[in-house]
């Protein structure tokens, strides 16, 4: 066999270890990874009280946008009705979306994902925790402050799609639709975190042998789950940041009247909007893959295909965004492109659909709570997955679209694809983390009254849809013919809402969550999550040898506690987990961790105050908060690239591993190359939109700055960008002076950047170029505004890397640092290159 | 890295293809119309094109799950590459068809 | 109200009772959808019955990668093949280029009602009115949908399916009715503030009662001349700065064209039937019946006042 990184495979049949472990490890482990004592709860940094508190807050934001729908079904019930006025209305049915979408569905998955994949992956925590703290509070705060504009009226009321010209400044003046702009686009930073810290997680915080093909189903979904956020959520940044400059300063980017144009924005929204269901729906369709397997007691059935469905669920799901968009007059073949890739996306969801039921067939349905929600929620999912092939055929979708058909079929999707299976979630894991599980009486009640709730509540709308009912009605004429369905529909909401109501007081009674105790595997799960663990997850990280670990090896928990694998102490009396290859999962070396911190949190605090405070147009303020962030986050940056400890430590069974890497194998690295994916994404949906709004007008497209500065600007950013390699060259020379040029040479860099990027500016400002008189000025000024923002960024780390020379954490032996500072420096040159070559050279004079 | 795109094959290339119909009926549309003639058999050429990658992906990744290969968990990811290449080539022909009868 | 608003409504539904070519299809392909929709639906919980409560031999049966392959790969690729083609292809059939002679309206969407311009052959405009299409029956009508301010979305259920009105660009929409009557629409795209009550009427005349109507239109309006109480009070009350009575001297542009708005089988955009009651009602206090339209209110006008300019403007045929 060969290996991957040059472990040898060998090694793994030194596991289990003979014999007792020495006295005191155990405590030693305990007292490292202990709980924050009193008030110190903020500043845990620990996945079993981040994961918790993550998905606490996100079924927090489900009840508040629960108790919005009821609102609305209760204005709906009957024609006419004066229970909320339409502005009341507006807001509420605008906020009932955003909330369940942005606040609920996507951060309940990420804190799924959160909670259970350390342990799931037998890894001691997530490889970023105070990152992962960071999502959280900010996310917190965040949520928190969007919700409460409703009660001062403030709330946007767009909709949840913030289609313009309708939440443009002249037809919304008011600071509502800046609450959506500045909240939203803050949450999806936070959902951005949260996403790197999975894709390196699940790819670099695994069990060893832990291989592809015994990566865990869950495993995977969230992977690609957070692959598809890194690719979807910069449109949505993007669009949202484009809104803000087009309100604020008047560059016209939707504005028609000035050469933009409305479909632009429906492009970049559904260009995240669509994946982001797939996005929501993945996690949730790992979780019941798992879930079925337990409760029918068989393997997954079609694990491979399984998995291959969700990959090609993430691909084709970035083929389909233009499906909202069959009525805009866009030319027919594009429109039927978008239709075929709408099909082919319903190929894979079959699969998994069917694969579920061969599953079901092959074991023996064990009744239980999370049995319930699995299976209710598989037939929800397949009527809401047929109701979407009907709306992929372009015609049917012209009587669909925008009526209550597509609310219902929307609902069946996202319930049955995603709030069932998340409930089974919920009631399946929530063993692992309280010392008692949720009642199973109390779980059936839940389960029935919300499934016939749910399709008491939509099945109705399909047909009152086909009945001309639109969508986003505050009200309706009593002789439609609607009256009966709506009313009906309102019973049904009820209902939901009443199942609700009990899993909240079966919570209150049964959720004992941070205790010394767990109620343990009562579903009898296959996963490394259900071996006990302490708040230092896993005792002993065990080698893995099955997909179905706790099935195939029944012995294997109780090596594992007895600390009979890898890291059965602590190997540098600090937080640690192991770092493996990608692929084949053989380890690599030791990750040194965090501990509990108040930084990331007064970084988040400071930097929603900053949002907020932009919202209600207190610039000055904003600044400040802005910049308090600013040094928080800096302050946080500190702690990492620490002075190095031993070289090689022992991690387990004498297998010798290093405790610093750096260079493309560090999960450092990792995270800045997807931190910059996310920035290239911005970038390239930046030159989409330049090219786009080009097509709408290309006659009104004005003469580039001249072919010398074009040559200039481009070898200023490529200087830039050699003296950061240089800087990185110099240190690793490790002379006496090494520090002190490599520091030179990486401040130079960035100041040639920031001088370069200001010239880029200039070169346009002398073209006669001005943002706000058509959308040639607005799409080549937002490039040049990413191009600022990024530039600003390098000029904060030359700072860093200054202030780190003064206080002696400059060394060869700790390159990292300013390796991580020269690729985000050599990006953001090449991104420039790229700027000046596309608004230079195309269309050209 | 290799390894990740063998494994995802298939589907790149039907990113690759969906991306490409998308562009050139687009480019045709500011140009002249998304559905004039000399487009849309421009379009359907990429198509082919890109079935043919996606077929010669399929047909590599059955040989090579035949022969068998000296790497830890190789069959789960040929078997992906295999899959996924089948599942590709579903996906162009579908999104081929609009520039033959649905323009 | 007694009488009832014509509108998007009622039973049977309307996008399952097409009135014309542009509807019937979409009809079909519905019921075709509904067909297999079921269909699946019934393989997949008759699979899921068998999984779950099945004989053993039955369930060994479908527990394996078999099902996986049929069910999830084999049946849909050939099930949604068959429906792609035809879907493809009746979308092709249903947005076919436009010819010349065809009748032309243009339609354009402003917050919250519609303004509806008749279009002679050089595709000038020959009068304008307000949320209501009247249309021959019988031929192809061409509707030329813009935006005068947001995203709205023309939709008559029983004729054809939705079409965008987006500022900056122009759509294009075809109608036909096969039999005379009134087709009730709506507006499908969410516009702001009182987005619900944004209905509007598509009339069909057989074509000698069309031509007839059409010559109507075209003839300046013969009440308006004569001096009148309502007249007056519409003068007055500054009505002419927004609405427009042709062959007098008010020409407002904001709001809709008055000239034959007694003729209209509603107001306020498809929500309230078109009487000298409702239109008092209307002017004194509009905001309490659509909130937020472009209409101020006018409670400085008697009931005399009232019912004169009502009186007047139902004369408007």
């Amino acid at each position: 066999m060969k290996s991957e990184t040059g472990f040898d495979p060998a090694l793994y049949d030194r596991f289990p270890t003979k014999g007792e472990r020495p006295e005191g490890e155990l405590e030693e482990l305990e007292r490292i990874w202990c709980r924050p004592k009193g008030w110190g709860w903020v500043t845990a940094i620990n996945n079993n009280f981040i994961g918790v508190y993550f998905v606490g807050a996100a079924m927090l934001f489900f009840c508040l946008a629960g108790i919005l729908a009821l609102l609305i079904r209760t204005q709906l019930a009957v024609p006419m009705n004066g229970f909320l006025p339409q502005e009341t209305y507006n807001q509420i049915f605008t906020v009932h979306g955003t909330m369940m979408m942005f606040l609920f569905a996507v951060p309940a998955v990420e804190a799924l994902g959160v909670v259970l994949l350390p342990q799931m992956l037998g890894a001691r925590d997530l490889p970023f925790p105070r990152l992962g703290a960071y999502a959280f509070w900010a996310y917190l705060v965040g949520g928190l402050a969007f919700f409460s504009s409703l009660f001062f009226g403030l709330a946007p009321n767009g909709g949840w799609f913030m289609y313009p010209p309708l939440t443009s400044m002249t037809y919304s003046p008011g600071i509502n639709a800046d609450f959506w702009l500045l909240g939203i686009g803050f949450i999806e930073i936070s959902a951005i975190a949260g996403a790197i810290e999975i894709i390196v997680g699940v790819l670099r915080n695994r069990a060893p042998g832990m291989t592809l093909d015994k990566l865990p189903v869950f495993a995977w979904a969230m992977l690609i789950f957070a692959v598809m956020i890194i690719i979807a959520f910069p449109s949505v940044i993007l669009a949202t940041t484009l809104m803000e400059l087009e309100r604020v300063f008047g560059w016209p980017f939707f504005d028609a009247l000035k050469g933009g144009d409305p479909l632009l924005w429906q492009h970049l929204f559904w260009f995240f909007g669509h994946p982001e269901v797939y996005i929501i729906f993945l996690p949730a369709a790992g979780a019941t893959s798992t879930i079925i397997a337990v409760v029918a007691g068989a393997k997954l059935v079609g694990h491979r295909m399984v998995v291959l469905a969700m990959l090609a669920t993430g691909f084709i799901s970035f083929g389909v965004w233009s499906h909202h968009m069959f009525t805009t007059g866009m030319p027919t073949i594009s429109t039927s492109f978008f239709s075929a890739a709408s099909m082919a996306v319903s190929i894979p969801a079959g699969v998994q659909v069917f694969a579920w039921i061969a599953t079901l067939a092959a074991g023996r349905l064990k009744v239980s709570t999370p049995a319930l929600f699995a299976v209710g929620g598989l037939t929800i999912f397949v009527m809401g997955g047929l109701t979407g092939v009907m709306v992929a055929m372009v015609p049917f979708d012209w009587q669909a679209h925008d009526s209550y058909f597509i609310v219902a079929h929307l609902h069946y999707v996202l319930i049955g694809g995603m709030v069932f299976p998340f409930f089974a979630a919920l009631y399946y894991w929530m063993p692992m983390s309280s010392a008692r599980p949720l009642s199973e009486r109390w779980g059936r009640w839940v389960f029935w009254l919300m499934f016939w709730g749910m399709h008491i509540t939509f099945l109705p709308m399909h047909l009152v849809g086909l009945m001309g009912m639109p969508r986003r009605v505050y009200t309706y004429l009593p002789d439609r013919g609607w009256d009966v369905i709506n009313l009906v529909t309102t019973v049904g909401a009820f209902l939901f809402g009443l199942a609700v109501l009990l899993w909240i007081i079966d919570m209150a009674r049964n959720f004992r969550p941070f205790g010394d105790r767990e109620a343990g595997n009562v579903f009898g799960g296959p996963g490394l999550e259900w071996i006990p663990t302490g708040l230092y997850s896993v005792r002993s990280i065990p080698v893995v040898k099955s997909l179905y670990p706790l099935w195939d090896d029944p012995q294997l928990s109780k090596d594992v506690v007895a600390g009979r694998y890898f890291l059965p102490n602590s190997a540098t009396g600090e937080r640690e987990t192991l770092v493996v290859s990608a692929l084949n999962a053989e380890p690599q070396y030791l990750q040194r961790m965090p501990v509990p911190g108040v930084w990331h949190v007064l970084a988040a605090v400071l930097t929603a105050a900053a949002f907020l405070l932009l919202t209600v147009q207190a610039y000055w303020p904003a600044l400040v908060g802005a910049v308090g962030a600013v040094l928080c986050m800096m302050r946080w940056c500190w702690d990492l690239d620490r002075p190095r400890v031993a070289d090689m430590v022992d991690i387990g069974a004498g297998i010798m591993a290093p405790t610093y890497v750096s260079g493309p194998r560090s999960h450092g690295w990792w995270a800045m190359v997807i931190t910059l994916v996310v920035a290239g994404m911005i970038l390239l949906l930046n030159a989409f939109s330049y090219v786009f709004l080009w097509s709408r007008d290309p006659g009104a497209w004005g003469s580039p700055p001249p072919m010398m500065a074009t040559a200039l600007l481009v070898a200023g950013y490529v200087g830039a960008a050699g003296l950061g390699w240089l800087s990185c060259k110099a240190l690793a020379l490790d002379r006496a002076r090494s520090p002190v040029i490599a520091t030179g040479l990486m401040v130079l860099a960035t100041g040639l950047l920031c001088v370069v990027t200001y010239s880029d500016i200039q070169a346009w400002l002398g073209a006669g170029l001005r943002p706000s008189t058509n959308a040639q000025g607005a799409t080549v000024a937002s490039l040049l505004v990413w191009q600022g923002s990024l530039t600003g960024i390098t000029g904060l780390m030359g700072v860093y890397a200054l202030l780190r020379l003064v206080f002696g954490h400059v060394e060869a032996r700790r390159p990292s640092t300013f390796q991580l500072i020269a690729l985000f420096l050599g990006y953001t040159a090449g991104q420039g290159v790229f700027g000046v070559l596309l608004t230079h050279l195309f269309p050209g004079s | 890295m290799a390894r990740w795109a063998w494994m995802l094959g298939g589907l790149i290339v039907w990113a690759i293809h969906f991306l490409g119909v998308y562009i050139i009926a687009s480019l045709g549309d500011v140009v002249d119309r998304a559905d004039a003639l000399a487009w849309r058999m421009a379009g359907l050429a990429f198509s082919g094109l890109c079935v043919a990658v996606v077929a010669i992906l399929l047909f590599l990744s059955l040989r090579r799950l035949r022969q068998g290969e000296d790497e830890p968990n190789w069959r789960f990811r040929e078997q992906l590459a295999a899959l996924g290449a089948f599942v590709s080539l579903v996906s162009i022909v579908w999104q081929a068809l609009p520039t033959v009868i649905g323009y | 109200m007694t009488e009832a608003v014509p509108g998007t409504s009622g039973w049977p539904p309307p996008v399952l009772d097409p009135a014309g070519p542009f509807a019937g299809p979409l009809n079909t392909l519905a019921w075709v959808l509904f067909g297999m929709g079921f269909l699946v639906l019934v393989v997949v919980l008759i699979a899921l019955g068998v999984a779950l409560f099945g004989p053993r031999k039955w369930r060994q049966r479908l527990g394996g990668e078999t099902l996986v392959w049929a069910g999830g790969l084999a049946f849909p690729i050939v099930v949604l093949s068959a429906l792609l083609i035809y879907g493809l292809g009746l979308t092709t059939h249903l947005t076919p280029d436009p010819e010349p002679g065809e009748m032309r309206v243009r339609v354009t969407g402003e917050m919250w009602w519609w303004r509806v311009a008749y279009l002679d052959d050089q595709g000038r405009e020959a009068w304008q009115d307000a949320n209501e299409v009247h249309i021959p029956v019988g031929s192809t009508v061409v509707l030329e949908l813009d935006s005068a301010d947001v995203i709205h979305s023309v939709w008559v259920p029983r004729l054809s399916g939705k079409v965008d009105m987006i500022p900056g660009r122009r759509n294009y929409m075809r109608i036909q009715a096969d039999e005379p009557g009134v087709y009730g629409g709506q507006c499908a795209e969410y516009c702001g503030g009182p987005h619900a009550l944004m209905g509007f009427v598509v009339v069909a005349h057989e074509p000698e009662a069309y031509a007839a109507w059409a010559a109507r239109q075209a003839t300046p309006v013969q009440t308006a001349a004569l001096p009148s109480p309502g007249a007056e009070v519409f003068d007055r009350a500054g009505c002419g700065a927004c609405h427009a009575v042709r062959g007098t001297e008010f020409n407002g542009l904001a709001g809709p064209d008055l000239s034959r708005v007694g003729a209209r089988r509603t107001i306020g955009a498809g929500i309230l039937p078109n009487n000298e009651g409702t239109l008092g009602g209307w002017i004194s206090d509009s905001q309490s019946i659509k909130p937020g339209n472009r209409m101020p209110a006018y409670p400085v006008l008697t009931g005399q006042e009232l019912r004169d300019v009502s009186a007047w403007l139902k004369g408007l045929q």
